[in-house]
């Protein structure tokens, strides 16, 4: 970060904590692609993904009480490294415990397990909604399995794009995934 | 992404709302003891509960707009501690007795002296901003209500007294540099 936005920035966040609700958006427009940048470096996409915006829910809850003499990019990337340290620690006590079996003893799905999956079905129903419409297009195609309207490789661009969106708005309406 | 950053914006917006919330409650927690003092020493619980319930929202509110408001609140609960403590600690043994003989001067005299206070730090600090009017608004109101908290205790004139001592002290001092400038 350059030293004019990190100036922006600490006006920015110094403006937020007085209470001056024009400065919302500008923070959030700088510390979006910031934090997840940081995340990135740290975690897998997915985790980093998730840290990301916990961090930047986080600033947002405590701008209230930022002291304009702290430097506002420290206190964020501070706010920002605890929750990729909790990210980690979670990611490393999932990998410890396992995933629980959602399988019955012959092999079908229980039907907690089903409850589940209709749950998690209705979520992604909800979270394509909200996506752009073509988005929800080429990733209805993808997972029918239709041949592509456009070449292969832009296609799957496509896909991965869309999914990506299709993630954020999963995780922003229904947290972890 | 614009849908998906448009909820995480308004999932900040609101984290950001309630922390304005969650910053006022320093601001509750030093009024919560002036109610239980007022509705111990007072011997009016209704009046005192009133008076603090009233005291609370302003805070609340006050921080959680910001700006001039919540900096006015600050300083009228540090301008009001005089009108609380002087009246219960002149009363502190007569009011056992029923008879607050000293209360309503003492009232007066205490809001003369945090209105000054308060004018004299208005003068200084915010005399040139265009955010003045809200700052003492907010103050001279937050001043009021801790002042009516203690002069309670006076009843009714007592209250009066306090809040004419209020504007008597402050207006002066922050009309005069207006004058001099």
């Amino acid at each position: 970060m350059d030293r004019a936005r990190r100036e922006a920035l600490q006006g920015d966040l110094a403006r937020l904590a007085d209470g001056d609700r024009d400065a919302f958006h500008p923070v959030f427009v700088c510390l979006w692609p910031l934090l997840r940048g940081f995340a990135s470096r740290y975690l897998p996409a997915g985790d980093a993904e998730d840290a990301a915006q916990e961090a930047l829910v986080k600033v947002f809850a405590r701008a209230a009480v930022f002291d304009a003499r702290r430097d506002a990019l420290h206190w964020t990337l501070g706010i920002a490294a605890y929750e990729i340290k909790t990210a980690r620690r979670r990611r490393q006590r999932r990998r410890e415990d396992g995933e629980p079996s959602a399988e019955i003893g012959d092999g079908r799905l229980g039907p907690e397990a089903l409850a589940i999956a209709k749950e998690r079905e209705d979520a992604i129903g909800a979270a394509l909604a909200l996506l752009d419409p073509a988005d929800a297009a080429t990733l209805r195609a993808y997972a029918a399995g239709d041949p592509p309207p456009v070449k292969g490789a832009t296609f799957r661009k496509r896909v991965q794009r869309a999914l990506a969106r299709l993630r954020l708005a999963w995780r922003i309406d229904h947290g972890r995934p | 992404m614009a849908v998906p950053e448009a909820a995480l914006s308004a999932r900040a917006r609101r984290a950001y709302e309630m922390g304005r919330l969650r910053s006022a409650l320093p601001a509750v927690a030093l009024a919560v003891p002036m109610v239980g003092l007022s509705i111990v020493l007072c011997d009016r619980p209704t009046a005192s509960a009133g008076f603090g319930l009233a005291l609370v929202a302003i805070l609340l509110a006050t921080a959680w707009r910001g700006q001039p408001f919540e900096r006015g609140a600050r300083a009228g609960l540090v301008a009001g501690l005089g009108p609380l403590l002087l009246p219960m600690a002149t009363c502190f043994h007569l009011c056992a007795g029923g008879v607050c003989l000293l209360a309503p001067t003492a009232c007066i005299v205490a809001a003369l002296v945090g209105g000054a206070a308060l004018g004299l730090h208005a003068r200084h600090h915010i005399s040139a901003s265009p955010d003045a009017g809200s700052f003492m608004v907010t103050a001279l109101a937050v001043a009021a209500l801790v002042g009516s908290l203690g002069c309670v205790i006076a009843g009714l004139s007592g209250i009066v007294g306090m809040v004419i001592g209020l504007a008597l002290g402050t207006v002066p001092v922050v009309w005069w540099p207006a004058r001099a400038t």
